[in-house]
């Protein structure tokens, strides 16, 4: 087996001297021992495996066919325990104060009149939904599930990118990766102490059960989809089948005396807790969005009176504005008295005068984002993009700059990934998921995304990118 | 307990599979027939396979071209197996049996879909090509059937026997009656004129086609042997209680489902159902004493269809 060496940014798998780093140690001899054309068959055989269970994501606009098979790549990463437990305590630290930041700006914002974030960054936003000023969720908790996205810099430090507190996706990869894992390379397993991960359904229907508004009797959850032609749906319907709930469209549900209602085959029945996959605008059209057709009309009332729980809650997205972002270190400080135990990426505000003016002067060196965009869109990579292409995209910012925020470009960190035979570094991420119940969780790992396409820092699954299982190792592993 | 646009997808699922296993299978038995005769007599062939396309009402065969290598098999399994522009091929139904699967995954489970999901893709990646040698042909409807018995064995042995089982067996015993009525409708009123006016080979050989057309030649000799009457044929496939193709079987199923739905006792479609079934018991000697039984399969029919309105009235419609 070729191991290609790296290029550029931190390899997560070899040293400066071209040594395996020593949770590497037993993976990289073992690999090389099952050989090439093995490795190729049992490749084939997963891919296959992948189709023929239907483990597929739509990529909208494409011809051929909505189904793909999200590349799986079997070069597992490793991160050893003691560095997991540094990344764990400061997910949890940085859930716990958005969650703070979230109650506060929806009733009293002492951070707004303490000048910790100015208020314009906050209240013109779209993702601040004013109608629910003064509604808490139930036990004050706004984001049950949470998909955090880490990167590491040149020197291998970990640093948060972005916080996803909406509708994050991903973790039926991370389940589906490692049953296949097991299954097609379990001698890689006999190896190591791998944290397992399978519980993650449980938690998560704990999660759920946690968030109900109605005590003693068992809470009825649904999960609530677009539907089946919504890029995640997999997910969606692997996740309601893992957790042995109904999984609902906005058409199944109804709204009555502001409780909330599905529609069975023996008349209405109560709903307590919907676990949404849509996002807040499309939740209610009496609330939100009128031409929406997936959300149910009536819900956010009921959410407002406390009949229902929903999860996360509306409103929880401006905690992952790409402004507020920048100020999570001082919202930490601010509500828990300590420094973040997670650094992130230094980030300019177009909304600050002297910001704009040098996102602007140095626009071939950072990457713009849209503060309110997730999921990559309407991003500019400066270094990456032609002089039109910046030129064009300039104009835009000049015309609305508080929407936008620069950051350097980082140079991910690298991992061996298998293409055409051979073992080749690709840029990686990490997010890990959260779920905040009766406490802060972390699932072991979380989803490793890896650009498939040599040179590329794009890792998102609709441009090439595809996954990796993701091994925490057990505190007795080297 | 159940959310009715599960139930509902269920119900069709059930239906759509047992369609792909009805067309599978009268492929499977006219390729068989065709073959045999084709060289003795291709006018009779040709019959066998205009049967098939009338058997199925609403199937849209494209204007054939045949070819003296390909024989008359290739191109109607193309057209009936692999053609997604003809709405009743297999691989039509098991499109439409899988998208109503994909849309309540987590009411199935993971061995049904990939099941499903495995021979649906196989379909589709052979209908890239289509199929070009006889031999070949029989070998994929063949595997077809196979694949889809699967199927209906995960269902069988891994779902669990709730309300959603029920809607689904619903759906699949009322396709099942539709499609025997149809095939009945297709193929009796000849053969019955000719019964005597043909050769014995041939008769026989029609007989045991028609058969092994609604999968019960095998259960039939056990009762009756392998002598041919067409009236013990015609009154096997109507009122046998047993074999699971008959109408009298494939009523009663029906009547069964019903009446474990909820509300069932007392349904609209439980009553239809229950009428029909009463029909099937006692008045056996009335329907065969008809001249020809096109009137009885087109009314039993229409029957099925009320049976399915009230059905999608009371429990799936939003």
């Amino acid at each position: 087996m070729k191991w290609n060496p790296h290029q550029a940014g931190f390899d997560e798998v070899f040293d400066g001297t071209g040594a395996p780093r020593p949770h590497y140690q037993r993976i990289v001899p073992t690999l090389d021992s099952i050989g090439e054309n093995e490795i190729k068959r049992r490749e084939r055989l997963q891919h296959l495996s992948l189709l023929n269970q239907g483990i597929t994501f739509a990529v909208y606009g494409d011809d051929e066919g909505t189904e793909r098979v999200l590349p799986f790549d079997l070069v597992p990463r490793i991160i050893p325990n003691d560095e997991w437990l540094r990344i764990e305590e400061g997910l949890i630290q940085r859930v716990t104060a958005l969650n703070l930041f979230l109650s506060d700006v929806y009733t009293d914002q002492k951070c707004l009149k303490d000048g910790i974030l100015p208020y314009e960054l906050i209240l013109g936003r779209p993702e601040y939904c004013r109608e629910l000023r003064g509604i808490l969720p139930q036990k004050n908790i706004f984001t049950h599930v949470v998909g955090t996205d880490l990167i590491r810099d040149e020197t291998g430090r970990y640093l948060v990118l972005e916080d996803n507190c909406r509708v994050p996706s991903g973790v039926s990869y991370v389940l589906e990766n490692r049953s296949l894992l097991q299954r097609s390379f379990p001698e890689l397993f006999a190896q190591y102490p791998v944290q397992p991960i399978e519980g993650y359904p449980s938690m998560l229907l704990e999660t759920l059960r946690n968030a109900a508004p109605r005590w003693g009797s068992k809470p009825r959850c649904v999960l609530l989809s677009p539907g089946m032609f919504n890029s995640a749906y997999f997910e969606h319907s692997f996740l309601a089948r893992e957790m042995g709930i109904p999984l609902v469209e906005g058409r199944d549900l109804m709204v009555q005396n502001n409780h909330v209602y599905m529609r069975t085959t023996e008349g209405n029945q109560p709903v307590d807790v919907i676990y949404r996959r849509i996002d807040d605008e499309f939740l209610d059209p009496l609330a939100f969005r009128r031409d929406s057709q997936l959300g149910v009309p009536g819900l956010i009332n009921s959410y407002r009176e406390g009949n229902v729980s929903i999860i996360n809650a509306p409103g929880a997205g401006i905690a992952d504005n790409k402004a507020v972002y920048a100020y999570v270190p001082d919202l930490i400080r601010y509500y828990l008295g300590e420094d973040a135990l997670i650094e992130q990426v230094q980030t300019y505000l177009g909304f600050r005068p002297d910001d704009f003016k040098f996102m602007v002067e140095n626009l071939d060196k950072l990457v713009v984002k849209t503060t309110g965009d997730a999921g990559g869109y309407g991003m500019l990579v400066g270094p990456f993009a032609s002089s039109e292409e910046r030129g064009e995209y300039r104009k835009k910012m000049e015309s609305d700059p508080g929407n936008y925020i620069g950051q350097p470009l980082v140079e991910l960190s690298c991992h061996p990934t298998y293409i055409d035979r051979e073992l080749r570094p690709r840029r990686v991420d990490l997010r890990p998921f959260i779920l905040y119940g009766d406490r802060i969780r972390v699932l072991p790992g979380g989803l490793t995304r890896v650009a498939l396409v040599e040179g590329s820092y794009v890792v998102n699954s609709s441009q090439g990118g595809g996954s990796k299982d993701t091994w925490v190792l057990g505190s007795r592993a080297t | 307990m159940m959310l009715s646009r599960v139930g509902g997808s269920l119900y069709w699922m059930g239906r759509y599979l047992e369609r792909g296993e009805n067309v599978t299978r009268l492929l499977a038995v006219t390729s068989d027939f065709a073959i045999e005769f084709g060289g003795l007599d291709e006018a009779l062939a040709q019959a066998e396979w205009d049967d098939l396309v009338r058997s199925l009402p609403g199937s849209k065969i494209p204007a054939i071209d045949f070819s003296p290598e390909q024989g008359l098999a290739v191109p109607y399994v193309n057209a009936m197996l692999l053609d997604d522009q003809n709405p009743l091929s297999v691989r039509h139904s098991l499109g439409r049996a899988r998208e109503n699967a994909r849309s309540i995954r987590e009411a199935l489970t993971q061995e049904v879909f990939a099941n499903l999901n495995e021979t649906f893709r196989g379909l589709e990646t052979l209908s890239r090509e289509g199929i070009e040698d006889p031999a070949v042909s029989a070998e994929i409807v063949a595997k077809t059937h196979r694949a889809i018995l699967t199927t209906l064995g995960a269902i069988e042995h891994t779902l669990s026997r709730d309300q959603g089982w029920t809607f689904m067996k619903f759906g699949e015993a009322l396709e099942r009656t539709l499609r025997t009525l149809m095939v009945l409708k297709a193929k009796l009123p000849l053969l019955r004129v000719e019964a005597g006016s043909v050769d014995l080979p041939v008769f026989y050989a029609r007989w045991r086609c028609l058969l092994r057309s609604v999968g019960s030649l095998e259960n039939f000799r056990r009762v009756h042997g392998a002598g041919l009457d067409p009236d013990e044929v015609v009154r096997f496939l109507l009122f046998d209680p047993h074999t699971p193709r008959s109408i009298h079987c494939g009523l009663t199923r029906v009547k069964a489902y019903l009446e474990q739905l909820p509300g069932g006792d007392r349904s609209k479609a439980a009553r239809i159902a229950g009428r029909l079934v009463a029909m099937m018991t006692y008045e056996d000697d009335r329907i065969l004493a008809k001249p020809d039984l096109v009137d009885f399969c087109d009314e039993t029919s229409l029957e099925l269809g009320a049976i399915h309105e009230a059905v999608e009235r009371q429990y799936f419609s939003v």
